[in-house]
């Protein structure tokens, strides 16, 4: 391993790097590309070198962070101004943004304040992070996604190693809401869960909200993951890339002086791959055989400035995956889930008012099929979900006082059809409509204090789709209507200069549900509505939290507590499976669920050094279900005791510990003899559910990223290692028929990376 | 540049391995403790078995070995279990029909363990009806006694008495039950040496419950009639002539042709609605009724079958529902089967298993097999000497 390491050193360090330019140079090609003017005292260090990466690609925050990077300069975006100023040992604590068209004093900044790019942006019960920290997170695909950055965040557990399921404060996978441009995806997984469907070439942020939800964010219990896509750039732009798992292409830039677009391809060789292996190195392959993928993904955006206040976008983004491969038991599986997400958006921007409307078409599929030969008898097993949604919403606000109060309102409405089933069979379809209208109202005093209030009203119905003979109408209402109002209130104290006080409470409801109690093994995303049995499924949630900030250091360490009621638990794993998932409303269990827990988050950023510590120590449970320990408390499956993030960063080079206690399976039965008619047998006794304890995970991954220029085109490479102690982490479980046992399968052993890019 | 590339590249197959590990998924919780005790008034000890449940891991169960075990009669001491072999406790006492019963348990590092339970109110009333078969007789079931006699009058001889051919079928009428009534069948299997339930049991009578219908109908076993040729009966002689057949076929039990079989047992919620035959996979000898014909069985040697007429109580007839489920399951090739966690009904307090009573008698059967291919149209042969049309026939 060492060896190893050394040589990659020693190909990187060989590689030619940029032409020497100053801070001065980089910032007269920004407000060229950018069309921006920089406002800033002459005696800052601007005559200073940047060896950063080429700024002549990139979003306008990248190539600031890029430029400013260890300059010892702060920079902060004004409207078409950027407003520089040094930076200072002791740095106010974030408050928030205002919107002001006039050229700002520098002493009376009310703006937020980054002292380095790589801090996340941290405010009440939110994180946010731009494609830098996106791209710097170590991952199977040699650069991070969306994801696997809320991953490393504290609250948030993980599933399988290496996967994509996120469950933050106790909810369930299915209870977190992603979202592209505030239109929900429902099906973000990508390549067996390594990565997410929306490529980073079209992102501009993540931010991941754990708790004092703004108004417009609805129909979810836990977490909204929100991803913003970038605008085009102003100035064509090409890149192409490759890694261990996808090769891609995109383009971006002006068709005339007011339509631009951005366009983004990306496709698995994953089947030439195995084919290659195969062939070269058969025994590495022994857990997979006949193994297919097809895999790709598009996304298209155009972006019409009707004014520089009126927008409109539209957008498409499709994905697919499907997977087949062979056990060493010779089972057959085949797994799937595909994605088609339309949009199409007006916005309005004043100095004080904001108006936008929305219209989306949303589709999502999975499923997942066995075909095993058990007993000798073949079998064959499916399971499929199906969900189209229409999304109609509107949002308005409104800025009083100087900026100092905010008022928003909106609706949001969405027609969905539900279809779960088995593959191949006629499933029965329920319509659905959710509408829901909402009230936000921000209070803030600079430097001391913010408040937001928010309140959501929501109407469901479940109309179920019966035959249509004879009747007018396609459809009959059965009772399956619900009303729920949602409120929160988030609170911003700050104590002293460096240090506040952050508190949050929220009371939300959820209409569409992800069925939890699918058998080991099955893990397609099961998505059925609220109905006359099945309630809407409800969280409320409290959040205390202190923050500091000491010069190169940030801390801040809180704790939550959140109940969950009406979770749904499909009792009949072996049903699923018949005919009788047609009825599975009669299948379910109601319940109840509860966690709380702390978290903790340290960074530390001077220099080339970027260190960050996310440590999280819960408990989450399940309880309230009749048929499961009398309705005594039990753990969720993912109720993981510690969760401990760390990574620490030097020039280009990575090193992520991650420290997670294993989540927890269905155990074994215990058996013992009985007797049946003056003979016995062996009985099968089954003391609970999610009561086997899986392993601790742990992985250190290693990675390094560098930029170089080879005249016009900009490259990034970026080689990394995952799982260097190649521990093994199980991925997912499965029956093998032969030795009628169960296996648990790793997805990581020790994995090199490797990710490519250039870009013109 | 490309050197180093297709070097970088060259990690791509190692991207492709993965581990695969077995796993017990062994949850290691505290073994639970398995009470088993069915009290039977026709036995004078009474058995009580305690065991440990078994992990995934382990290879055998941890023994339990020290327990005291008190048994209760309408809250009145009765005695307590005595250790005896393997996991088996005895204690010599026969329960009454309508009397309650606790039994409790304590097992060092567990709770008490408890449970009630109360003998049915009365034995099912079950008669075996024995029939004498007879030689040279065309009809395929031997007739009501008088009938016997009747036709010994007119000459008809007996068949003889063959181990192998024996010359005896029995019927059975199940009179006033208010508990379910199991009936099952126990073979001896001459190369084990032991004792083994019958898979398959069938049976003409209703109503029977179907929790156990088997995918299969009742086809008789057949054989060639032992001593061809054979005359027609006098009836048929007077009308045919006198007519001797080379061959001719005999079949056990005829009568449940196509009659749906069962897994393992028959369950009877009523009182039947006329005598009926029993058979199934019934392999082996067979014990006879002890006198008479309306008996149960005499003495059973070690190498023979019976039937049993179980009457159970009301938890003992959910346990072994839910028993034979598991079975099922047990042996199913349907995957997925193996995502079941149904445990078994349990009503034991403190523990798993089954306190259950139940009121048992065994009783004779007899491989009996009748003519059924005369060579002559079953129409002309359904009427008899009287003009008698036994409704038996009428299938």
């Amino acid at each position: 391993m060492r060896r190893l390491l050394t040589v990659i050193l020693g190909i990187v360090l060989s590689i030619p790097v940029l032409a020497q330019m100053t801070i001065k140079d980089g910032m007269v090609q920004i407000a060229d590309r950018h069309g921006i003017n920089f406002v800033y005292d002459p005696s800052l260090p601007v005559d200073s070198p940047y060896n950063g990466r080429s700024l002549s690609r990139g979003s306008l925050d990248d190539n600031l962070a890029s430029l400013f990077k260890g300059s010892g300069i702060v920079w902060e975006k004004r409207k078409q101004f950027v407003v520089l100023t040094a930076a200072k040992p002791e740095i106010p604590i974030e408050i928030y943004a205002t919107i002001s068209d006039r050229v700002p004093d520098a002493d009376t900044l009310l703006a937020a304040v980054k002292t380095d790019t790589k801090r996340l942006d941290r405010s009440i019960g939110h994180l946010q992070t731009g494609l830098e920290g996106i791209r710097g997170i170590i991952s199977p695909l040699g650069e991070g996604d969306p994801i696997r950055w809320a991953q490393a965040m504290p609250g948030v557990t993980t599933g399988a190693d290496g996967a994509t399921a996120m469950y933050v404060r106790g909810g369930n996978s299915g209870n977190n809401l992603f979202s592209l441009d505030d239109v929900p995806v429902y099906g973000y997984a990508h390549i067996l869960g390594l990565t997410t469907i929306v490529p980073s070439q079209v992102m501009e942020s993540a931010a991941l909200s754990k708790g004092g939800f703004d108004g417009a964010e609805s129909n979810f219990t836990s977490a909204h993951l929100r991803i913003v896509s970038k605008a085009p750039s102003e100035r064509q732009q090409t890149s192409f890339a490759i890694n261990n798992f996808l090769v891609s292409a995109s383009a971006e830039g002006p068709i005339s002086n007011k339509l631009s677009y951005l366009v983004s391809a990306r496709i698995s060789p994953l089947s030439l791959e195995y084919k290659a292996v195969r062939g070269a190195l058969p025994s590495i392959l022994s857990g997979l055989d006949n193994f297919k993928a097809t895999v790709g993904d598009a996304y298209a955006k155009l972006q019409y400035k009707i004014t520089s206040r009126h927008t409109l976008d539209a957008s498409f983004l499709g994905s697919i995956d499907n997977y087949g491969f062979d056990t060493p038991d010779s089972s057959h599986e085949v797994m799937g889930w595909n994605n088609m997400v339309g949009m199409l958006r007006y916005r309005w921007e004043g100095d004080i008012t904001k108006f936008d409307v929305t219209a989306s078409i949303n589709k999502y599929g999975s499923q997942q099929k066995q075909d095993k030969t058990f007993r000798e008898t073949d079998n064959h097993l499916s399971l499929q979900s199906n969900l189209t949604e229409y999304g109609l919403k509107t949002g308005l606000s409104h800025a009083f006082l100087n900026g100092r109060f905010t008022l928003g309102e909106g609706i949001n409405l969405r027609y969905a059809t539900f279809a779960p089933g088995q593959v191949g069979e006629e499933t029965r379809s329920i319509n659905t409509l959710l509408a829901t209208g909402w009230l936000q109202g921000e209070f803030k005093i600079p430097d001391h204090l913010y408040v937001k209030g928010a309140f959501r009203l929501n109407h469901f119905r479940n109309y179920d789709l019966l035959p249509t003979e004879g009747l007018a109408k396609p459809f009959r209402v059965v009772p399956g209507k619900h009303t729920n109002p949602e409120y929160g209130l988030s609170l911003k104290w700050n104590i002293a200069e460096h240090f506040a006080f952050e508190a949050t409470y929220d009371k939300m409801f959820q209409y569409y549900h992800t069925l939890e109690g699918l058998p080991i093994g099955w893990s397609l995303d099961m998505i059925v509505p609220t109905g006359e049995s099945v309630l809407p499924e409800s969280s409320e949630q409290g959040s205390v939290n202190f923050a500091g900030e000491f010069g190169a250091h940030s801390i801040s360490i809180g704790g939550f507590y959140k109940r969950l009621e009406n979770l749904i638990y499909y009792k009949y794993s072996q049903a699923l499976f018949s005919g009788a998932l047609s009825t599975w409303e009669q299948d379910v269990e109601l319940g109840n669920g509860r966690s709380y827990g702390l978290e903790a988050l340290y960074e530390y950023a001077k220099g080339d050094w970027y260190a960050r510590v996310s440590y999280t120590l819960s408990k989450t449970t399940r309880e309230d279900f009749p048929s499961f320990y009398d309705g005594a408390p039990f753990h969720a499956r993912f109720d993981r005791l510690h969760v401990l993030n760390a990574t620490a960063q030097w020039k280009g080079l990575t090193a992520t510990l991650i420290l997670q206690s294993g989540g927890w399976e269905n155990g074994a039965a215990e058996t013992y003899k009985m007797p049946f008619l003056g003979t016995d047998f062996e009985a099968d006794f089954f003391s609970g559910i999610n009561n086997y304890h899986m392993p601790t995970v742990i992985r250190l991954d290693l990675g390094y990223q560098f930029n170089f220029k080879t005249g016009k085109v900009d490259h990034t490479l970026n080689l990394s290692i995952c799982n260097v102690t190649n521990h093994f982490n199980p991925f997912m479980l499965y029956y093998d028929t032969n030795t009628e046992s169960w296996k648990e399968m790793a997805l990581l052993p020790i994995m090199p990376n490797l990710s490519y890019r250039i870009s013109f | 540049m490309n050197k180093y590339l297709a070097i970088c590249f060259c990690f791509i197959p190692l991207s492709f391995s993965s581990c695969v590990k077995d796993v017990t998924l062994d949850a290691k919780e505290k073994p639970r403790v398995a009470v088993v005790c069915i009290l039977n008034d026709e036995d004078p000890v009474q058995k009580l078995r305690l065991s440990f449940t078994k992990g995934a891991s382990l290879s055998s169960a941890p023994l339990l070995t020290e327990a005291s075990a008190i048994l209760y009669e309408d809250n009145v001491f009765v005695g307590e279990f005595q250790r005896a072999e393997n996991n088996d406790w005895r204690l010599e006492f026969t329960p009454k029909p309508c009397l309650s019963y606790r039994l409790e348990i304590d097992v060092p590092g567990y709770d008490k363990i408890t449970a009630t339970q109360s003998m049915p109110m009365e034995r099912a009333a079950v008669r075996s009806v024995k029939y004498t078969l007879f030689q040279n007789c065309i009809e395929p079931w031997s007739g009501w006694d008088i009938r016997w006699d009747d036709l010994h009058d007119m000459g008809y001889e007996s068949w003889p008495e063959s181990e192998e051919y024996p010359d005896e079928e029995y019927l059975y009428v199940l009179f006033s039950t208010k508990s379910p009534v199991w009936v099952y069948a126990m073979n001896y299997n001459t190369d084990t040496g032991k004792r083994e339930l019958a898979e398959r049991i069938c049976t003409d009578s209703y109503p029977v419950s179907n929790e156990n219908a088997y995918d299969a109908v009742y086809v008789p076993l057949t054989l060639e009639a032992p001593n061809p040729p054979y005359k027609l009966s006098l009836p048929y002689e007077q009308k045919y002539g006198e007519t001797y057949h080379s061959a001719h076929t005999m079949e056990l039990y005829p009568t449940l042709s196509n009659k749906p079989l069962h897994d393992y047992f028959l369950r009877f919620t009523e009182e039947t609605a006329d005598v009926f035959y029993l058979s199934g996979s019934f392999n082996g000898k067979y014990c006879k009724t002890q006198d008479g014909i309306w008996a149960e069985a005499g003495e059973i040697a070690e190498d023979e079958g019976f039937l049993v007429f179980s009457t159970v109580s009301e938890d003992l007839d959910k346990y072994l529902l839910e028993a034979y489920k598991q079975i099922k399951i047990n042996g199913s090739t349907d995957f997925s089967s193996i995502y079941i966690r149904d445990n078994l009904y349990s009503n034991i307090s403190g523990g798993i298993g089954i306190f259950g009573a139940c009121i048992s008698r065994k009783y004779p059967w007899a491989a009996a097999y009748s003519y059924v291919d005369s060579g002559i149209p079953r129409s002309e042969i359904i009427e008899d000497v009287d003009g008698y049309i036994d409704p038996r026939m009428m299938h």
